[in-house]
């Protein structure tokens, strides 16, 4: 009777249908243009679609920054953040520039939208 | 964070003044001494262009060496009965039975019913085992045995469950059976739910008494190195639980399930959770009204005031239906007082100025600040800052970003930044969570307090949510305006507000409120509109204040009281029936909707809430007007493009003048912010339609309002509808519009003539 195979939670099969053809529709979006109005201001209002793109970014966050030094020093980290983890920075950069930093965490993004495209 | 050195700790009071005593309680690893020195503290946003952290170090005999070590935690709600006669493991047989809604009955073994030492092996337990089956056991101080039910408990169902022990025949026969209806259970009665049970086994051993308290929610064990602790802490609500003489039969046991209380000699002890209620709301004491009188105690605050297995739907209110409100709800991660050892005992010198203090501590390479504030013994300047200490309990170790982040980059609309603040919370789930944190089992966080270690009373703290200071370290933004504007000032707190009402004022010619105080007791309320009545003058500089309802009880001003009722913006919501504070007895949720919108007392309301950017305002007809037009001496048409908090004075939650909800008639609409971002949504319990568009580039009402109205014998209320603009005022040193305007207003507020 039960199909085991199935999660618990159906909708959570509607969900990922839906993850997959949001990110489709996004894919082609992307060009050097959006890329650059991001580095230039990764916060406030952007154009429409780039505010589509953070909107389905900040639904589900992967990544976020560590700042061992407030204001001064920014890492990227991997979500979540599990409890009892000291920080684990993905690599060993280290950006002065909040602005800077934000900016690596939408590169990573992109990256990862990009090849969750490649692998279809 | 994990295994590295720490210094934490809290003061037991929040709030002294001079030849008051306060206590330090502090816990640390890895340092085994610090050197104490209070400080006043000055500011604490290290954001560029700020005036960074500034403490100022004060001589006194708080200063010294002191020895540190590890302080234990006790965290989880349960209920104690003190049992000196040992009635409570009657020898011979006996039954135990209750009402159980349980949220996690998959997590491990819980006790529900308990008078068992797991170190000992001695005593029983009804309970739940690891299989999330209905368990009873028992030890007799060699082994412990059990019997289980064979089919696991149904999470948020609620069940009539016994044991009956027979001490004649050696056995056990448990009882499990669903008392579901259409309103009380996660699933409707329409189902078949098949998770009755009836289990008869041996028990091959005679249970030896723990000589210890029986317990609801949680049995006692040994923890090395410390000694007496309660484990097996239950998720989860409890209802009516009792104990009977003798192994019931089936008859007996269907008239306790039907709810009937247990009737004649039986009866060793019955608690009847939902006795003792009274319209000002329900303590922590659980009534037995069985022979003995064996009464219980909550131990970190049990939730009361919550719907019980024979919830009906209709009533919303333990007022309206005391009956079916004998639901005691239960948490593993509860803490409402750390109960640690005083580390520092300190009396408050007479000479010491009111202000922002912390006891500093230095050692092993690691520093932390013990914030608190002094007010004066009367008051010594015309000025107060009122520190919003309701609203830093509120947001009390919030930890949005652990975990699950959810939707809170999406809510802000910026990058998420951690601190070593939020590891450190991490690695301390016993420092507990904020009314924005949800417990283990998904329950709204409804109880918080600072009788524990809070990251956000800490001056340099930043929020991950947004990687800006928010609440104390914000405000402190303020204070660092207050120290450098020429007029003396006292610093009081919301707990002096909520215990002495309009007294606390009175003798103010202004009082100025936080970046974000929204957490109002109505004794809060009714204070603040007494104060304006009588000639008081308010400057609000924050946003989303005179929001929620809250409460306190008058013994325990530490902790306070929220439920996130069906509108406001909310982290959680409380479940049907469970809208009223245990603590007071009022309806809780935000203020507008019990007829006290925040506009009837500041003449703006919450309109908006975004943390990407913040933005300037522009002046409107009415700031050019003679009577007004002083506040902008020295102030162009836009002003606040600049600011510690995103980049101006209009930013992170907006407040808004309207007619509708009570802004005063006669009010000047001095200035407003404009040009916020899509981030910036239109708030929801202003919306009764869902219409696209309602971001801050398509909706006139995503904005800051910056008001001034006149109250009865020359009080007023300046507002500025904005949270970032308390951290625009120490932009390059002070030398900014923003502080400008803030000091045109507070220079004529203090003084006897009409503000308009
Ligand atoms: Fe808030």
């Amino acid at each position: 009777m039960t199909n085991t195979s199935l999660p618990a939670d159906r909708q959570l099969l509607v969900y990922a249908r839906f993850n997959e053809e949001l990110r489709a529709e996004m894919r082609p979006l992307i060009t050097e243009d959006l890329i650059e109005e991001h580095r230039r201001r990764p916060l406030g209002q952007h154009s429409d679609t780039l505010m589509r793109l953070l909107n389905m970014f900040r639904r589900a966050p992967v990544y976020a920054l560590y700042s061992r030094t407030p204001c001064r020093e920014f890492q990227v980290i991997r979500l979540p953040v599990t409890e009892g983890s000291n920080p684990t920075p993905i690599d060993d950069v280290v950006y002065t520039d909040q602005n800077e930093a934000l900016h690596a965490v939408f590169l990573r993004n992109l990256e990862d939208l990009m090849r969750s495209g490649g692998a279809k | 964070m994990a295994n590295t050195p720490f210094i934490t700790g809290y003061a037991d009071s929040l709030s002294v003044r001079p030849g008051e005593t306060v206590q330090f309680m502090v816990s640390a690893e890895g340092v085994a001494s610090a050197e104490v020195q209070l400080v006043r503290l000055i500011h604490g946003d290290m954001a560029p262009g700020g005036p960074g952290f500034v403490e100022r170090e004060i001589a006194s005999s708080l200063s010294g060496t002191v020895a540190l070590t590890t302080q234990f935690t006790q965290t989880g709600s349960f209920v104690r009965v003190a049992d000196p006669a040992g009635r409570l493991t009657p020898a011979g047989s006996f039954t135990v039975h209750a009402f159980v809604w349980a949220t996690t009955p998959g997590k491990g073994r819980q006790g529900l019913v308990t008078q068992f030492d797991a170190a000992s092996r001695r005593g029983y337990g009804l309970g739940i085992n690891e299989s999330g089956c209905l368990s009873f056991w028992a030890g007799d101080g060699q082994a412990v045995h059990e019997v289980a039910a064979e089919r696991a408990l149904m999470p948020r169902i609620w069940y009539f469950v016994a044991a009956a022990y027979d001490a004649d025949k050696g056995t056990v026969e448990l009882y499990q059976e669903a008392v579901v209806n259409a309103y009380n259970s996660h699933l409707s009665p329409l189902l078949e739910l098949d998770d009755g049970s009836r289990v008869a086994g041996a028990l091959a051993l005679t249970p030896q008494a723990a000589g210890a308290d029986l317990l609801l929610a949680g049995f006692h064990d040994q923890r090395a190195g410390h000694g007496p602790v309660v484990t097996g802490l239950f998720n989860g609500k409890i209802d009516r639980p009792g104990i009977q003489a003798g192994a019931l039969g089936l008859a007996e046991l269907a008239r306790l399930k039907e709810g009937q209380a247990p009737q004649g000699a039986s009866t060793v002890a019955y608690w009847d959770t939902s006795a003792g209620y009274t319209d000002n709301g329900i303590g922590d004491r659980v009534q037995d009204t069985g022979p003995h009188g064996l009464h219980g105690l909550g131990y970190n605050r049990p939730v009361r005031a919550m719907t019980g297995w024979n919830w009906r739907g209709k009533d919303d209110c333990f007022r309206l239906a005391p009956a079916q409100y004998g639901g005691i709800y239960f948490n593993d991660d509860a803490i409402i007082d750390c109960r640690w050892q005083p580390t520092l005992r300190w009396t408050v010198p007479a000479d010491l100025k009111s202000g922002v203090y912390a006891a500093r501590l230095r050692g092993g390479g690691v520093e932390d600040h013990i914030t608190f504030f002094v007010r004066p013994t009367t008051a010594t300047a015309k000025v107060a800052m009122l520190m919003p200490t309701a609203s830093y309990l509120a947001y009390a170790n919030e930890r949005f970003v652990l975990g699950d982040p959810g939707v809170v980059e999406a809510i802000t609309g910026h990058g998420l930044i951690l601190h070593d603040d939020d590891y450190f919370l991490g690695a301390h789930p016993e420092f507990g969570a904020s009314t924005y944190d949800h417990h283990a089992d998904g329950a709204g966080v409804c109880y918080t307090s600072y009788r524990r270690p809070i990251m956000g009373l800490r001056p340099r703290h930043r929020m991950a949510a947004t990687g800006v200071p928010w609440q104390f370290a914000a405000d402190m933004s303020i204070v660092w305006w207050l120290e450098q504007c020429g007029h003396d000032f006292d610093v009081i707190t919301d707990e002096d507000l909520d215990r002495e009402g309009a007294a606390l004022l009175a003798p103010y010619k202004v009082v100025l409120n936080g970046t974000h105080s929204e957490y109002y007791s109505e004794r809060m309320m009714d204070a603040t509109d007494q104060y304006l009545a009588r000639g008081g003058r308010v400057m609000y500089l924050g946003a989303n204040g005179y929001y929620w309802v809250v409460g306190f009880r008058a013994d325990e001003p530490w902790c306070m009281e929220v439920r996130k009722l069906n509108s406001g913006s909310r982290a959680w919501q409380a479940a049907p029936g469970e809208y009223y504070l245990a603590s007071t007895g009022e309806k809780s949720g935000i203020w507008r909707d019990r007829g006290r919108a925040p506009q009837k007392s500041m003449g703006v309301g919450f309109t908006s809430e975004g943390m990407d950017e913040s933005k300037p305002y522009r002046r409107l007809p009415d700031s050019y007007d003679p009577r007004v037009s002083y506040i902008f001496e020295g102030v162009g048409e836009k002003f606040g493009d600049q600011g510690l908090a995103l980049g101006g004075a209009a930013g992170l939650e907006l407040d808004r003048y309207d007619l509708m909800w009570g802004t005063p008639p006669d009010t000047f609409l001095l200035a407003a912010s404009s040009g916020h971002s899509d981030n910036y949504p239109h708030v929801g319990e202003e919306i009764y339609f869902n219409l696209p568009g309602m971001g801050g580039t398509q909706d006139f009402q995503v904005r800051a309002d910056m008001t001034l109205f006149k109250s009865r014998a020359g009080g007023a209320v300046f507002s500025t509808g904005s949270i970032a603009w308390g951290q625009a005022l120490p932009w390059n040193n002070g030398n900014n519009d923003v502080a400008r305007l803030t000091q045109n207003v507070l220079d004529r507020f203090v003084r006897d003539e009409d503000v308009a």
